[in-house]
């Protein structure tokens, strides 16, 4: 099997760590496979190669390239494992022709960054293969041995040390609360509070960082919405950060950001730990706490949507939809949809709070990642930024387009990112939009 | 020598066959099954009863259903050996019916004659024989030529597909042409199933046919066959919340 690279690259680890990963790779597989779990071995093992998930992979449903083949890309780490397990990898290994070349590591890297882990093409799969666990095993394995893109293992970095992956101190914090205090009192007329490290309220609300920097009018919504429900509920200082990129690569990461989230939930006691507009970090909480079942059993975890559907269905809410008069759409996040299970809130919310709600196809469960999950929207050197808008983002395009909207509304701040560029590149006639931006537009207070 | 081997794959192998094949599919799922799933991994949305999940399951595994949504062209292939493969791999049954299992007299009680359930069997094997056949030589063509299958295929896939190939068509060939006659292999059967075997038939297709097809059901559980089993590990977890 040939381990070919694209023209781009998502990794600027040098050649020199391709050499030391590839004398590891081995003791790594060994460590990190020893609790592999049950579907990452089946899917392993079973995969038929029949093809069926392939033209749903969006990247090689635009390219019918082998290389964006989600089945190609699994089949590289199924080759080196091959190579030293089971019958034949052990007669390999005693004769010594198991040897990994850093130049297969540097593909095997590349390609297992070129997949954005949305799951579409396990759900077309009768024996539910799961390529994404696949690659998130992989991404695992080579984090271990030191290959991760710079953007997230910064991120991570500067999230450990300050608590936010942009670097946002705690003044930096207050500061833009201050602002944001003001400019609703500006646009609304309205003088709301917003709790900081209150203890025994109702709900944590954990926002993604990026968004009190980059999509501010939604922070302002959500926190809009909560004021005019009358919800108690509090921000904190310690750990002001959703996103748990440990998700995508590292099960260590992982863990540690999921014990500081449920640690600052316990220290300020509250009932729920509620996500803004970040499908990955709700899915982190709301999956992975299981692995931290002491610290996370006094813990609801809920995402703002179904907080907010939750006050719309119970009237709490007075929203009018008139002031939302462009047509809108919607791009499902897979992790809410598909692996959240979070598919009719944001449709009953956008449909409350606007004129012209129109659907996209396919969508649901069946939605198209828009190019930018799995952290890759965070990736933009070496030419990457132009594999998330010509491979990576060319079918949302296509669904953007059939549309028609004006207007399109995620729920996540990855896809935000995603769409911010894919307007930009494509010279779209719309505009993206967090769905609480909408929700604040419309809302009246009583 | 010859004589000795065929003996050999005649009185004592089938036993070796079977206990290699129940240990070795029963050591493979049981590798699945150690294996920790510590979190609720599905994929949305789900049904919360045990018993809808299991007909949801049981209706994409039997219509292949989330095959079909992908494609349509593969799904028909697949659809198609499935079935022709059940329907004639289970010959076994065939073998036993009026013996063990009394298909023979429910046919004649519903009016059937004898010779027209021996036709009904000789034709059904026969029509789900040249249809497995076929739809495994379209299985190998497929790979060889359409590029997507090709770019993703492995040798193990090439293999796979010819060992099955090489099995199914000896065993039509024998079908079609009556090469040995019914009763000689069902009595040589039967006689392996009371665990005292007798003479198997002389024919050296059908000898070829018995060794490849004891070959590949050891061969089996290694092989991503094993999916038939696998695939209910899978789709339990996927479609399951908790």
């Amino acid at each position: 099997m040939k381990f070919k690279l694209d023209e781009y690259r998502a990794l600027a680890t040098k050649q020199e760590g391709y050499e030391e990963a590839a004398k590891r790779f081995y003791d790594e597989v060994d460590r990190v496979s020893k609790n592999r779990w049950k579907i990452i071995k089946t899917s392993l093992d079973l995969c038929s190669r029949c093809g069926a998930c392939s033209e749903e992979c969006p990247y090689y449903n635009v390219t019918r390239e082998e290389i964006y083949n989600p089945i190609y890309r699994v089949n590289l780490l199924r080759e080196l494992y091959s190579r030293n397990y089971g019958v034949f990898g052990r007669l390999r290994r005693s004769l010594g022709r198991n040897r990994v070349s850093p130049e297969e590591i540097q593909a095997l890297s590349e390609n297992l960054y070129r997949c954005t882990m949305c799951r579409r093409c396990s759900l077309f799969c009768t024996f539910k293969v799961d390529n994404s666990l696949i690659v998130r095993e992989g991404r695992v394995i080579l984090s271990n041995l030191g290959i991760a893109p710079r953007e997230i293992d910064e991120g991570v970095r500067m999230q450990l040390s300050v608590g936010t992956v942009t670097g946002m101190t705690r003044d930096g914090f207050l500061d833009i609360i201050n602002f944001m205090k003001e400019e609703i009192k500006e646009k609304k007329g309205k003088s709301i509070d917003i709790p900081i490290d209150r203890k025994g309220v109702e709900m944590l609300l954990l926002h993604n960082s990026g968004d009190y920097l980059s999509f501010m009018e939604d922070v302002m919504g959500i926190t809009e919405v909560l004021e005019a429900a009358g919800a108690s509920w509090t921000l904190n200082t310690e750990f002001n950060e959703a996103v748990n990129y440990g998700l995508y690569y590292s099960d260590d990461i992982l863990l540690r950001i999921l014990k500081k989230h449920l640690e600052v939930a316990r220290k300020l006691e509250v009932k729920r730990i509620v996500i803004g507009e970040c499908g990955h970090a709700y899915k982190a909480l709301k999956i992975f706490k299981r692995l931290l079942p002491e610290e996370s059993k006094d813990f609801e975890i809920l995402s703002i949507l179904q907080v907010t559907d939750d006050y719309i269905r119970r009237g709490k809410l007075n929203l009018d939809p008139t002031k939302n008069k462009e047509p809108v759409t919607l791009h499902d996040s897979c992790n809410f949809a598909r692996m959240g299970g979070i598919i009719e809130e944001p449709r009953r919310i956008l449909k409350a709070c606007v004129m012209d709600f129109r659907e996209m196809y396919p969508n649901r469960e069946y939605n198209y990642c828009c190019g930018g999950g799995s952290g890759l929207g965070l990736i933009t050197h070496n030419k990457f930024l132009e594999w998330r808008m010509k491979v990576a983002g060319r079918k949302k395009v296509d669904q953007i387009k059939a549309t028609g909207a004006k207007i399109v509304a995620s729920s996540c701040a990855n896809c935000k990112i995603q769409f911010r560029e894919l307007i930009r590149y494509y010279n779209l006639d719309c505009r993206y939009s967090g769905i609480h931006e909408l929700v604040a537009n419309a809302l009246v207070y009583r | 020598m010859i004589d000795l081997i065929i003996q050999f794959f005649s009185f004592f192998f089938p036993y070796v066959t079977l206990v290699l094949f129940l240990t070795l599919m029963s050591y493979r799922i049981i590798t699945w099954l150690i294996r920790p799933m510590p979190v609720s991994w599905v994929l949305y949305p789900v049904l919360h009863s045990k018993v809808g999940v299991g007909r949801a399951i049981l209706k994409d595994v039997v219509t292949l259903g989330s095959h079909f949504k992908a494609d349509k062209r593969l799904w028909v292939a697949a659809i198609t050996f499935h079935i022709s493969f059940i329907v004639f791999a289970p010959h076994i049954i065939y073998f036993l019916s009026g013996t063990y299992i009394a298909i023979d007299p429910i046919l004649l009680s519903l009016g059937m004659s004898k010779d027209s359930i021996f036709g009904l069997k000789f034709y059904l094997g026969s029509i789900s024989g040249v249809i497995a056949t076929i739809t495994v030589f379209y299985f190998i063509l497929w790979r060889i030529f359409c590029k997507k299958a090709r770019e993703i295929s492995s040798k193990e896939d090439y293999f796979n597909l010819t060992f099955l190939l090489l099995v199914i068509l000896l065993g039509t060939y024998l079908r079609v042409y009556e090469l040995v006659p019914a009763n000689e292999y069902i009595n040589y059967f039967l006689s392996l199933v009371s665990f005292n075997p007798i003479q198997p038939p002389t024919h050296p297709l059908f000898l070829a046919h018995f060794i490849l097809a004891q070959l590949y059901l050891i061969y089996f559980p290694f092989s991503k066959c094993a999916h038939f089993m696998g695939l209910f590990v899978n789709q339990w977890i996927v479609r399951r919340e908790w």
